[in-house]
């Protein structure tokens, strides 16, 4: 494992069992997050962001399975990783980093606490299973962690039910949970998705500075660039259970390389460019299903740099066109070469 | 809560109002009343009664008062001095006659209903957490034949066998001996090895529907995204499963309870007709066939109440397991 990195994805392959046959949702993606910083995993809705990020922590459904690959995991750089991937899904190993080294933050606030247990209790039990505290402690550290969150009176707010939480206060709650045991690495799918455009911005503001206060690195999913230039460093963007481009956020927003990139650039709104409409394009077409994934390449039939015989028979190599900078696709396949000679 | 509590409560007693006087009409629907049937009676075996005697006989038992002054002393005589009338076919009190018998009945009502749950609620929440397993296939399958299996066929099938196999009379609720004797231990010892067969035919059926509840929404509520996030603190998966899923499974079924007690009361009277029990099915059954008015307006009364009772008792669970219906009554 590279110095300076926490957790490394090499050449993960997810399936989906479909009556006894195996539908491929994530094609061996290759990721690595550096210690204290955030990466983001961008695109669109249905391309497998959610699948791999349930299976770092092997919280996969039941249908879904990791057929191979290798999810090397180290909360501290002093440590020695230790390849999820094969553990027992609901064993003891991965239980002991679930909530505590790593923990995750989901898309749906209104959702993701029990209805019928109180938001102290449903946060007081992450700490009480990891750390050695009293449940005196443990509430007295709820009490804190929903302060850092900014929700307001939380002395009264730890007794209080999911219902009488709106959206944006329960996504702090649920970020107030994962922060619980200190983790080394947040796992954020979508954390702003589901939430009015000014409590995004919120949640977006307190995760950063929380990053930085606690030193954590974070995965952050999203299909929403416009996010990713708030927060990430490095950013990966996937398509259809591939990663077909990666690389520094400035570097990928300043000399997007892949076709499916520049689309994803092409379609965020930028402020004073509201004169100019017609950038604001979308991309053409929609993501097909998993179970009629073009052969080769599988963003070809809606890419306009597409090259017959090329792009539809063989998925593209990578192209590293910097050591930064990696992009699959078949038109910078000679770049490389240039680059490489 | 307290305000939510006692509306519950208000609403139960006027039910009780409202069910009293339907059922005071039902019973006075069918032609005729005790005295004609009496009449009847009397023709048959060959002493007929003269219209004289028979406008006596009226005037004597009240029926030949409008029914509304018949329903207000039957009524506040209930409420006033818990005297439920009298009942002609058995020359007692309706008060007694059912009393000796009611205690049956809510034992076979009570145990059926206690091992429906015991049952029905770990195979179901075993066969959601084993979706499409062979066991919940099996369970499934043993399911639909329990559902379609009708009560009274399922009894003669049970009172067969048992003749058979064990040469045991399982009709009836006791052994010859202990038919009339005063309660013992024995006694209740053979209730016990009686009721079994009972208990079995009455609660087949509800128990196969109740597992098929407890399954769908136990597999509802694994799906959820709360669930997901409890694991991903670190919940080891039985404490998971129990703590949450199950938790929320329950809301419905104990929802329900009450409806349950319903079901089981209601398919009682048959079960005790087919099997000769000493309970209060045959007892309801001959009072409709005879007009024993007071008699049948008890029953079904005691019927309605434990349905009524039941409901209640569901609201107050609720309120106990599920907080969002605790605040709603504030
Ligand atoms: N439990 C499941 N059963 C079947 N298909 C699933 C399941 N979960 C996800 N998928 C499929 O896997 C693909 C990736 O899903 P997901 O990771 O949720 O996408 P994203 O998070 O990028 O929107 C989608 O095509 C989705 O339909
Ligand atoms: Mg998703």
């Amino acid at each position: 494992m590279k110095k300076g990195v926490l957790l490394e994805i090499r050449d993960l392959h997810i399936t989906l069992d479909f009556d006894g046959d195996d539908i491929p949702i994530v094609q061996g993606i290759d990721l690595e997050l550096p210690a204290g910083k955030v990466l983001a995993l961008v695109g669109e809705s249905g391309c497998g962001k959610s699948i791999t990020s349930q299976a770092l922590l092997r919280l996969l459904p039941r249908e879904v399975r990791i057929s191979s690959g290798e999810i090397n995991f180290r909360p501290t750089e002093d440590q020695s990783p230790i390849d999820i991937a094969p553990l027992n899904k609901d064993g003891k190993e991965i239980r002991s980093i679930r909530g505590n080294q790593m923990s995750m933050i989901f898309q749906e606030p209104m959702s993701s606490f029990s209805p019928i247990h109180k938001i102290g209790d449903q946060i007081g039990e992450v700490i009480q299973l990891h750390l050695k505290v009293t449940k005196a402690e443990a509430r007295r550290r709820v009490i804190d962690l929903l302060d850092k969150v900014g929700i307001p009176d939380p002395e009264q707010a730890v007794d209080q039910y999911p219902h009488s939480f709106s959206g944006g206060m329960r996504q702090r709650a649920m970020i107030a949970k994962s922060l619980a045991c200190n983790p080394s690495i947040l796992i954020a799918d979508e954390p702003t998705t589901a939430l009015d455009v000014t409590i995004q911005a919120q949640i977006l503001e307190i995760m950063r500075n929380l990053k930085d206060e606690l030193r954590m690195s974070m995965i952050f999913i999203t299909h929403d660039l416009g996010v990713v230039a708030q927060i990430a460093d490095e950013v990966a963007i996937m398509y259809m259970g591939r990663i077909v481009e990666k690389g520094p956020v400035s570097e990928i927003f300043n000399n997007p390389q892949h076709p499916y990139t520049v689309s994803l650039l092409s379609a965020i709104p930028r402020l004073g460019d509201l004169s100019d409409r017609r950038k604001l394009t979308s991309i053409r077409g929609s993501v097909p299903s998993l179970f009629e994934r073009p052969p080769g390449c599988a963003f070809h039939p809606r890419c306009d740099s597409f090259i017959p015989g090329r792009c539809d028979t063989q998925f593209p190599p990578t192209s590293q066109l910097s050591p930064i900078h990696e992009v699959h696709c078949f038109i910078h396949e000679n770049t490389e070469k240039e680059i490489s000679s | 809560m307290i305000r939510f509590v006692f509306s519950r409560f208000v609403y139960m007693v006027l039910t009780m109002a409202a069910v009293s006087v339907i059922a005071f009409i039902l019973i006075q629907l069918p032609p005729g009343d005790f005295a004609d049937s009496y009449a009847n009676k009397r023709q048959q075996a060959g002493a007929p009664i003269t219209t004289e005697e028979l406008d006596n006989m009226r005037h004597q038992l009240g029926l030949d008062q409008p029914w509304h002054i018949q329903y207000g002393s039957w009524v506040s005589n209930m409420v006033l001095r818990g005297d439920m009338g009298y009942s002609w076919e058995w020359r007692r009190p309706v008060a007694d006659v059912i009393g000796d018998r009611l205690p049956l009945t809510l034992a076979l009502a009570f145990s059926t209903l206690f091992l429906m749950y015991l049952i029905a609620i770990p195979i179901g929440i075993y066969s959601a957490v084993r979706q499409y397993s062979a066991t919940d296939h099996l369970f499934s399958t043993a399911g639909y034949v329990g559902l379609a299996t009708p009560n009274f066929l399922l009894a003669l099938i049970l009172m067969y066998l048992g003749q058979k196999w064990f040469g045991q009379s399982v009709g009836g609720l006791f052994s010859p001996e202990y038919q009339d004797a005063p309660w013992s231990w024995g006694r209740v010892g053979n209730l016990i090895e009686h009721l079994w067969v009972p208990v079995i035919v009455l609660g087949t059926a509800g128990t196969a529907y109740l597992i098929r509840t407890v399954r769908a929404s136990t597999l509802d509520e694994l799906d959820k995204m709360y669930v997901m996030a409890a694991r991903a603190g670190g919940l080891s998966p039985m404490r998971l499963l129990l703590k949450y899923p199950v938790r929320m499974a329950l809301n419905p079924i104990v929802a329900t309870l009450g409806w349950r007690l319903t079901y089981v009361i209601s398919g009682a009277p048959i079960v005790g007709v087919v099997m000769s029990l000493p309970d209060t099915g045959p007892l309801f059954l001959h009072s409709l066939l005879n007009q024993d008015m007071y008699l049948a307006g008890g029953m079904v009364l005691i019927y309605c109440a434990f349905t009524i009772i039941g409901t209640f008792i569901s609201d107050l669970l609720l309120i106990l397991i599920d907080p969002r219906i605790r605040m709603q009554g504030n």
